[in-house]
């Protein structure tokens, strides 16, 4: 079973593989340096996604018991069939 | 909010919610489960002011217990990964190009905010985009809220995980290394990256997303050994649905990406203290017309990127604390 799994998995690009399929060119290699800048390009910049940072509370009750303490409203944020981190 | 909790029970009993579902919703309440409002939160604002300072002082509510959770609708939400998996934080990211050809951050200029580019996906796609009215229809103020989107939604990095098992990270760890050695990164995780984690196009249901992977490969060589560590070089490239060529001539998308990484291996913890990947690459055609995402599309390749990065603490024996979704 094991290798019959294995020889599926080897041949899975092997049959959807194009006859002009993309060749790695050193050329087109990132150097390290290179690689870094990309990286830091991709992830947020300084002000972006200023969403992340606020310390989110996962449960209602928790919220509720905060806001019950502090003297505050809650923010809610609800997706995906209603549940914030699942899939949707 | 289906759950039948507690939780539950506070949304739709309590505060009388019916909250909405995969397009999301933000929703103000007091702990005691009054409605204060919804995304204007200066009308919320105005709303809890207007309380008596009896229901908005420090512990003028008491919540009680927590009551009982359908435990099974949390793992499910927020599942915990095995123990042992190591965990990537992902970003992706539209870019555009510089005149120098450099890459860069993209404006809303770079979409349909901008008449020409507007006007240059209306002629090459006429039915789609007369279908969302993004032909020059749409009333003035419509169209400027969807700029404002561009700029607020699409423009900045968009988050996610990967999770690599056990098994599957341990997989990348050549068992008796030598310099100069090559392998192939093992097909189904080649597969999961490319499927989930390149492809903008990703669609909510889509039925097939095998199909979308054209060829690819991911590939790691052993650059260098010391007493304590493995470093990793991964190289690989990736053609999803349809190449540039035959897009032009289709009017179907695709993307094509090339991948680059650095992963330092530690032989005394036997865990990665580095597994940065990133993917570069153009997509092109429409994005997800059956989504209304073609306020992303752009004319000709549209650069994208994604950014890997290893969670500090993941892939050994405990799990990081707070890396997912409490804004970490």
């Amino acid at each position: 079973m094991a290798a019959t799994v294995a020889m599926i998995g080897s041949c899975w690009f092997t049959l959807q593989a194009r006859a002009d399929k993309l060749e790695a060119k050193a050329a087109d290699s990132l150097s390290a340096e290179q690689f870094a800048k990309t990286l830091a390009l991709i992830k947020p910049q300084p002000g972006e996604s200023k969403w992340t940072e606020i310390p989110w509370l996962l449960s209602v009750h928790d919220a509720r018991v905060k806001a019950a303490a502090e003297g505050k409203p809650i923010f809610i944020w609800s997706s995906g069939g209603a549940l914030p981190l699942g899939t949707c | 909010m289906n759950r039948q909790d507690a939780e539950g029970e506070f949304i739709r009993d309590t505060c009388k919610l019916k909250l909405s579902g995969a397009g999301g919703e933000i929703v103000c309440v007091t702990a005691s489960g009054k409605v204060l409002g919804g995304k204007d939160l200066q009308k919320v604002l105005e709303a809890w002011n207007k309380l008596p300072e009896s229901e908005r002082k420090p512990g003028a509510v008491q919540v009680g217990e927590r009551g009982k959770i359908d435990t099974a609708k949390v793992d499910r939400a927020y599942p915990t990964p095995p123990p042992g998996t190591l965990i990537l934080k992902t970003h992706a990211r539209f870019l555009g190009r510089a005149n120098e050809g450099h890459l860069r951050h993209v404006t809303p200029k770079d979409f349909i905010g901008d008449d020409k580019v507007r006007a240059q996906m209306v002629a090459a796609y006429p039915a789609a985009f007369a279908r969302e009215r993004l032909d020059g229809t749409l009333p003035k103020d419509v169209l400027e809220h969807k700029r404002r989107g561009i700029a607020e939604r699409i423009s900045e990095a968009q988050p996610d995980f990967m999770w690599l098992t056990e098994a599957e990270w341990k997989s990348l760890v050549p068992a008796n290394p030598k310099k100069g050695d090559q392998f192939a990164v093992p097909a189904a995780l080649t597969k999961r990256i490319f499927v989930l984690h390149l492809d903008p196009n990703r669609l909510v249901g889509e039925p097939d997303r095998n199909a979308i992977v054209r060829s690819g490969e991911l590939n790691l060589t052993v650059e260098d050994i010391s007493p304590t560590s493995v470093r990793l070089r991964l190289d690989g490239s990736a053609l999803l649905r349809v190449d540039f060529e035959t897009a032009q001539k289709t009017g179907q998308e695709g993307e094509e990406a090339r991948l680059v990484g650095f992963l330092n291996y530690d032989l005394q913890k036997k865990s990665f203290t580095r597994f940065d990947i990133v993917a570069i690459g153009d997509t092109y055609g429409l994005l997800s017309p059956g989504l209304g995402h073609l306020t992303y599309s752009r004319p000709g390749r549209s650069p994208y990127g994604v950014a890997f990065e290893l969670v500090s603490g993941s892939g050994g024996t405990s799990t990081p604390e707070g890396y997912f979704g409490t804004g970490k």
